[in-house]
């Protein structure tokens, strides 16, 4: 991988993607002696699927490691860094959401370097080399939010109630397998959240300050197929080849994010974790918002009408249009504490600090107009 | 007495030779020195104009003998082309000396010179045994034969004193390796001969051979002599190897009288040089070697080279004019000595002086060695020598766990404190016990402790300040913990995993590979950077080894202050794991014993699984000589010279150009030079938009700026001679930039494509090439370091060149200093673990 720093247009992912039903079975030809196995809970507690990612993978020897629910934190990741290194593996497979996979690429992280200075690995690129012990495999069980093939992890800062971001591209995991069968028992919320942050990271990373136009090309395709599919996988679980397409579009999205980056209403979403809020949930939610205050913008303007017309609607009124309908077909409204439980008057309350930090996220500094505590203000009234 | 103005110098002559009236002697000699000085600077331009900056010209006419322009001895030995007063095709023969400190000195002799030394040293000789001829027994070999080539100036020396011979016996043989062997048969047939005879001989030889390979096997025979009256036994050519084996001239004079009956005052050692050949000074009747007529001594202070009174100690100068065919009329020789008479006293008249040794060379110290002691073969090493068994003192300075010499770094340790170590085998096993808790942590976990000490050392009130200027900053940041897995990811095949266990090689499972400790890894320090012995030993406990250092001496407090940071050392890791820094200090120990210890030095080299040394020549030779156990690894670091290259491409002016500058007076100033990966020489390449000789002195003006960034250490006064006779050397070759006060020398030097003799101390010689690829035939299995700067595909191509000649690495200039991996063309940690191969193959 080149060490660049400059903002030139490049393709990066996981260094290898297998996809497709029984992909990871794959994983059988490792060159591994010693196998991690880091799961979802759900999954831990799921001894059907837990026997069908047991039976997908051979080793000398295999431990599976149960992830803590929800957003990782330093602390949530403690059990597990401790559990990989009494056992010593020499890869590591996550297997789950993309809070098991970012919660799993920070124990890595830990497990690589048990005395990493915790506030240098927050610096961007500030990350050593990985890898010194142990590769890295992601096997996603939602599909949208591209940690598969993402350099980045997100952690919940249980202080301030947002997230903050480990940036590397050591970071991007050796495989990702996008196999359909993982994702059987996830939740049906779980499924849409995860959709619409996929969705919402092709739609903000479109139209990022970042160029790169060989991955708005997926985007355009991940737009197209999200607005197409999401519904059907969501419904039906056992519809194999909706899923596995949502995950190739979610996988596409995942680029977006990773090498144009999401605008403004990722940053506000950074900023809702502690409010009881999923990521999904509140990258979802603030999609629309975020793209008509980004369009107001003429530039941008065009940019989403040249995106609609390229994926058959007319404009891009109607692309929001679009977004609109597909989170009313996941039943999701317009409103964020209606259907989330999240708490409303403390987001009301804490508008300021949730302002200050979205304009410091890693987000705002793609977004394609600049934003101040004003508009994050309007666009958190546009969903509460 | 009157002498013909035009030929002052061969009037000496007609002096006596020890007995002349004094003020007569001084007038005449004061004379033909000022003839000798004309001469050689209106033939020699070098002479001229190194006599002429410092106020010396043709029209000069000195009245004081210590303002005569001096060349220091080591002149003769790197710009002997230049050291020539007559024509080429004037010169009769070429002297060289026997290079006993390294490059021969080499002086061209004339016709009229050769005259003249043969009338000197008769004259001499005359004085001391009489004008009588007699049979000389000579202690060396047959000239006539085909040893002549070997012989160099010995042959000269042997040459001139057999004039006098009636009768010639060679009582030496050569073997086919050039070793001298003593024919005892025709030593003692001679003795005979000569005994019975009752003619008064003279046993001549160079004074080791004499003592080492007559006297003292004939003591040992109990077989005597008592040689007829009036005998003399003349010897010539320096105390220093019998000094190393403890025999001062009062034991030579005594063990000679009674080997063969000769008196004392018989017994005659005579003092001279190569570079001023023909004049000898033998010991006067009242003692001290006495200055004949056609020669004078001055004692120099050894770092400002002012005369001393009389009585000091200092460089002894020796004034002859008679030199014709180059201009070695004063010269300052690396001899230390007082004056110790003048006037009359039993009958001889010249001034008087006692040689007390020689200045002490700076140290060719560890690794940055000098290229004349690597020529010496290593000697094999064994596995099956005898073991010694005889008395030994080996010293615990460290360990396990227990600091015995904490205190101030500065303050001396008395040796009898420290607790001894009777059985080196049994602190091994306490060691090598000690390992063992290495195995409850994991390689990133003992990473973490050392990443943890090296906060301590850095700390503001860290015992270890005094040394932030030695190399502990730097020190520290290679033990920081990132730092430290790059150099285990490197080493360790990429990934430093290994050593927690087997993982799969070649990308398959079937064949799975894991690193484990090799044991016990004993480490023979070196003084020349104190805190060189950390890199290694922070490496070898990570690969979980024990380790046994032997100090470089038994004031080694560095290395044991740098382990007491590892003392109550803990650290939590985010798996919520509690390290401990005493479980590295209990496999680790350090000895001091004497360096002729050698029972110590075979227990502890047989008590190791990795012989790793650091050091000179002679050092690095003697631990490879040790016996060693079966399948033990060594890791030799030096003795290695470096050097630096410049291409024309980056000559040109900019800031680039001024940052590359920079970097070479870094690596000229870092560890003062004394680090083996440290450049003597930097070749710059003609053609530029900067000319080498701009380059030099735009480094001269950095070497100054570097003394800020990189304070520089008190010099010992040995050192600053050196440096003062190196820049009095360059003069005559070149040009010189220097500190007033030593810290710092640039010296350009454009007499040719070759390396300049490790001087140490920020010393640095810049020479001129027309193009880089001259410098490889320079390159070979000694040459570590070469700092490159060139561009393109000429860089990829002189690397590969120099690499495929041997040298060993090629950073950047700035950075040469900087301990990386591999270095010494090895992987450390490699060599200090074993591979172990699980499934397969």
């Amino acid at each position: 991988m080149l060490n660049l720093r400059l903002p030139l247009p490049r393709f990066l992912s996981a260094g290898e993607v297998l996809s497709g039903k029984g992909s990871l079975a794959a994983l059988k030809a490792l060159d591994v002696a010693r196998l991690a196995v880091l799961v979802s809970p759900s999954l831990a507690r799921d001894s059907g699927q837990l026997a069908y990612v047991e039976g997908s993978l051979k080793a000398e020897s295999v431990e599976v490691i149960p992830m803590p629910g929800g957003e990782p934190t330093l602390e949530s990741v403690q059990p597990v860094v401790a559990a990989l290194t009494a056992f010593r593996p020499d890869w590591i497979v996550a297997v789950g959401g993309g809070s098991v996979l970012d919660g799993a690429k920070l124990a890595w992280i830990f497990y690589e370097y048990p005395d990493v200075d915790v506030e240098r690995i927050f610096r961007p690129f500030g990350l050593p080399s990985l890898r010194g012990k142990a590769r890295f495999a992601a096997v996603p069980a939602t599909a949208g939010t591209g940690s598969e093939v993402s350099s980045s992890t997100l952690l919940l800062d249980p202080a301030s109630g947002s997230k903050r971001a480990v940036v590397s591209h050591e970071l991007l995991p050796d495989i990702a397998i996008l196999d359909p069968a993982v994702t059987v028992g996830v939740p049906p919320e779980a499924v849409a959240a995860a959709g619409l942050d996929g969705l919402a990271h092709a739609l903000e990373g479109y139209v990022s300050k970042f160029k790169n136009p060989f991955i708005d090309l997926q985007a355009e395709k991940a737009v197209a197929v999200l607005l197409d599919r999401l519904v059907e996988s969501w419904r039906d679980p056992a519809d194999v080849e909706a899923r596995l397409e949502v995950m190739h579009a979610a996988m596409m999205a995942g680029w977006v994010q990773n090498l144009k980056v999401p605008g403004v209403g990722h940053a506000i979403a950074h900023q809702l974790g502690g409010f009881g809020l999923s990521h999904g949930h509140a990258a979802g939610a603030m999609l629309v918002p975020a793209m008509q205050f980004n369009s107001e913008d003429a530039t941008v303007q065009e940019r989403y009408a040249s995106l609609a017309q390229r994926i058959g609607l007319r404009d891009d009124l109607h692309l929001i249009d679009a977004v609109m309908q597909l989170k009313a077909d996941l039943g999701l409204g317009d409103k964020l504490a209606a259907h989330t439980g999240a708490d409303r008057q403390a987001i009301l309350i804490e508008k300021t600090t949730i302002a200050a930090g979205a304009m410091n996220d890693v987000c705002a500094k793609a977004n394609p107009v600049s934003f101040g505590e004003d508009d994050v203000a309007w666009l958190l009234d546009e969903v509460l | 007495m009157t002498v013909k103005a035009d030929n002052r110098i061969d009037a000496l002559f007609e002096l006596p030779v020890f007995s002349a009236e004094p003020e007569e002697a001084r007038e005449a000699f004061l004379a033909a020195m000022n003839e000798a000085l004309r001469h050689h600077l209106a033939s020699c331009p070098a002479f001229a104009r190194y006599a002429g900056k410092r106020g010396v010209d043709a029209r000069t006419r000195l009245e004081r003998l210590e303002n005569f322009p001096f060349l220091p001895v080591q002149a003769f030995k790197e710009n002997a082309s230049l050291l020539r007063s007559v024509s080429e095709d004037e010169v009769r023969s070429v002297l060289k000396s026997s290079a006993t400190s390294g490059v021969p000195s080499v002086v061209a002799v004339d016709k009229l010179t050769a005259k003249r030394q043969v009338r000197a040293l008769a004259a001499v000789l005359v004085a001391v045994f009489g004008g009588q001829r007699r049979p000389f027994i000579v202690l060396d070999v047959d000239p006539q034969g085909a040893a002549r080539a070997a012989m160099g100036a010995r042959n000269a020396a042997v040459r001139g004193f057999l004039n006098l011979a009636r009768e010639v016996r060679y009582v030496m043989t050569m073997d086919e390796r050039g070793q001298l062997q003593l024919d005892q048969v025709k030593l003692r047939e001679a003795l005979d001969e000569f005994s019975k005879a009752g003619e008064p001989v003279v046993v001549f030889g160079f004074t080791y051979v004499l003592y080492a390979h007559a006297v003292e096997p004939l003591l040992k025979a109990k077989q005597t002599y008592e040689l007829p009256e009036g005998s003399f036994v003349a010897h010539i050519g320096g105390w220093k190897k019998l000094a190393d084996r403890a025999v001062d001239a009062q034991r030579f004079v005594s063990d000679v009288n009674h080997a063969f009956g000769v008196v004392a005052k018989r017994i005659v050692d005579f003092y001279g040089f190569t570079e001023q050949m023909g004049i000898t000074y033998p010991d006067a009747p009242g003692g001290g070697k006495c200055c004949p007529v056609f020669a004078e001594v001055i004692v120099r202070d050894p770092l400002t080279h002012e005369p001393l009174p009389d009585g000091q100690e200092g460089l002894l100068e020796f004034l002859t004019p008679l030199p014709h065919s180059y201009p070695g009329i004063a010269v300052l020789t690396d001899d230390m000595g007082i004056i110790t008479g003048r006037g009359k006293q039993d009958g001889w008249t010249g001034t008087r002086f006692r040689v007390t040794g020689r200045a002490k060379q700076a140290e060719a110290r560890g690794c940055g060695d000098i290229m004349a002691e690597k020529v010496v073969r290593p000697r094999q090493a064994s596995s099956t020598a005898t073991v010694e068994t005889g008395p030994s003192d080996v010293r615990l300075l460290f360990g396990p766990g227990k600091n015995h010499v904490a205190g101030d770094l500065q303050e001396a340790v008395s040796l009898e404190t420290l607790p001894p170590v009777e059985d080196m085998a049994v602190l091994a096993r306490q060691l090598r016990e000690g390992r063992e808790r290495l195995d409850a942590y994991s390689l990133d976990e003992l990473i973490a402790l050392i990443g943890a000490a090296t906060e301590r050392w850095g700390a503001a009130d860290s015992p270890l300040a005094p040394l932030r200027q030695q190399g502990l900053q730097y020190l520290i940041s290679w033990c920081r913990a990132d730092a430290l897995r790059r150099t285990a990811d490197e080493s360790l095949r990429g990934a430093r995993g290994f050593l927690d266990g087997f993982r799969p090689m070649g990308g398959t499972p079937r064949r799975m590979l894991m690193a484990r400790p090799r044991g016990l890894v004993c480490h023979w320090l070196s003084g020349n950077v104190p805190l060189l012995a950390m890199l290694a030993l922070a490496q070898s406990i990570l690969c979980r080894n024990a380790n046994l250092l032997k100090a470089a001496s038994r004031f080694s407090r560095t290395l044991p202050l740098l382990l007491d940071s590892f003392r109550g050392l803990e650290v939590t890791t985010h798996a919520g794991r509690l390290l401990k820094g005493d479980d590295i200090l209990a496999s680790i120990g350090i000895v001091y014993f004497d360096r002729d210890d050698r029972a110590a030095a075979q227990a502890m080299s047989t008590a190791a699984d990795v012989r790793l040394a650091w050091g000179g020549r002679e050092a690095v030779d003697s631990i490879l000589a040790l016996p060693r156990a079966l399948g033990s690894e060594d890791v030799i670091f030096g003795p290695k010279l470096s050097l630096m290259v410049v291409g024309r491409e980056l000559l040109e002016e900019g800031r680039a150009l001024q940052k590359l500058i920079r970097g070479a007076a870094t690596d000229a100033s870092v560890f003062d030079q004394y680090a083996c990966s440290s450049p003597h020489t930097l070749f710059v390449e003609t053609g530029g938009a900067v000319s080498p000789v701009v380059f030099a002195e735009r480094l001269g003006a950095e070497m100054d700026k570097a003394l800020a960034r990189i304070p520089k250490e008190t010099e010992d006064p040995a050192a600053l001679a050196q440096i003062q006779a190196l820049r009095l050397r360059a003069e005559l070759a070149g040009q010189v930039w220097q500190a007033e006060d030593g810290a710092w020398t640039v010296i350009y030097d454009e007499s040719g494509v070759s390396l300049a003799s490790a001087s140490y101390s920020r010393t640095i010689t810049v020479k001129p090439v027309a193009s880089a690829e001259e410098v490889l035939p320079l390159i070979t299995g000694n040459t570590q370091t070469v700092g490159l700067a060139m561009q393109g595909e000429r860089r990829l191509a002189f690397a590969r060149q120099a690499a495929l000649r041997g040298a060993e690495r090629f950073p950047d200039v700035g950075r040469m200093t900087f301990f990386d991996s591999p270095w010494d063309g090895l992987y450390l940690m490699e060599r200090l673990v074993k591979w172990v191969p699980l499934g397969g193959p």
